[in-house]
């Protein structure tokens, strides 16, 4: 029950929305849902190339393969892996949490966490989708923003987790003498 | 679905209340909007095309775009409980905070670029 309230409350939530407004303003209500098939018509060839490509993302990249690219720990290859791993991980974020649950009691840093959580905003199947809205310049620098503020984000919270273990370190040496 | 009632109901009158064309407090504004809104990142983009049409400045269209998917505060406890709390507070405050002036740069790069 909560899985399905999870992936389709949004909807419910709308469609609720409407038909209390359908019965105190239909009018307005009747606009409002005109213009949304208007909308919905405008953006159906970019939605369609975008659902398209997420579809064959979804059928050749599965969450193991996911699990692989993170658990490269070291170097500029654990980098680059975590950084593609959240590009083309798809699904809504909390069907990620347990496999990333999995892989930080196996090791894998905060750095590659946090750099796969931020990279998710990286969609190059929704970039037809942003091209159309906002041009092909704004997605180019936008997305090459994205993957740098994702290293940001990951070296930032890996800091305090490197000075948490420096602090834990000297406590644990001022103990031992 | 929700965006032929936001067209309906909400006016360019009262979404200049809120976004009054002010860089830094619009950017702010459309960070904050992206935090607290979830979903999949097709309703951002949406929605925030319908926004600049309306008018609202690319900043903050920017910001919100950004956070919509790097913040979550309705995904937060449950991040919380998952990563724990020390990971999950940093990592989203960090993101917001950092939404800002990266918002800033990509409008200001795209204006270099034109």
């Amino acid at each position: 029950m909560k899985r399905v309230l999870r992936r389709w409350g949004f909807l419910l939530g709308v469609v609720i929305l409407y038909i209390i407004l359908i019965i105190i303003t239909p009018d307005l209500a009747l606009t409002a849902l005109k213009r949304s098939g208007g909308v919905f018509i405008h953006l159906l060839p970019p939605l369609s190339i975008a659902f398209i490509l997420m579809w064959l993302l979804k059928l050749f990249v599965k969450p193991v393969h996911i699990s692989k690219f993170l658990g490269q720990k070291v170097g500029i290859k654990g980098v680059i892996l975590s950084t593609l791993a959240g590009i083309i991980s798809i699904g809504p974020i909390y069907a990620w949490y347990p496999l990333l649950k999995d892989l930080r009691e196996k090791g894998t840093s905060d750095f590659h966490l946090a750099n796969f959580l931020s990279n998710r905003a990286v969609k190059p199947f929704l970039l037809p989708l942003m091209i159309f809205y906002f041009g092909w310049k704004f997605s180019l620098i936008f997305n090459i923003l994205l993957i740098l503020n994702a290293l940001l984000v990951a070296t930032l919270v890996n800091l305090t987790t490197v000075r948490k273990w420096i602090t834990s370190i000297s406590i644990y040496r001022k103990q031992e003498e | 679905m929700l965006l032929g009632l936001f067209k309906t109901f909400i006016s360019k009158d009262i979404l200049f209340s809120i976004f009054s064309g002010k860089i830094l407090l619009d950017t702010f504004l459309g960070a904050s909007l992206g935090s607290i809104s979830a979903g999949h990142p097709v309703n951002s983009y949406i929605i925030g095309g319908v926004l600049l049409k309306m008018g609202v400045s690319l900043f903050a269209v920017t910001a919100f775009l950004m956070t919509w998917v790097t913040v979550g505060l309705i995904q937060l406890p449950l991040e919380i409980t998952v990563l724990g709390k020390r990971f999950a507070i940093l990592r989203n405050s960090i993101s917001f905070i950092l939404s800002i002036p990266i918002a800033l740069l990509t409008v200001l790069l795209l204006r270099c670029l034109r």
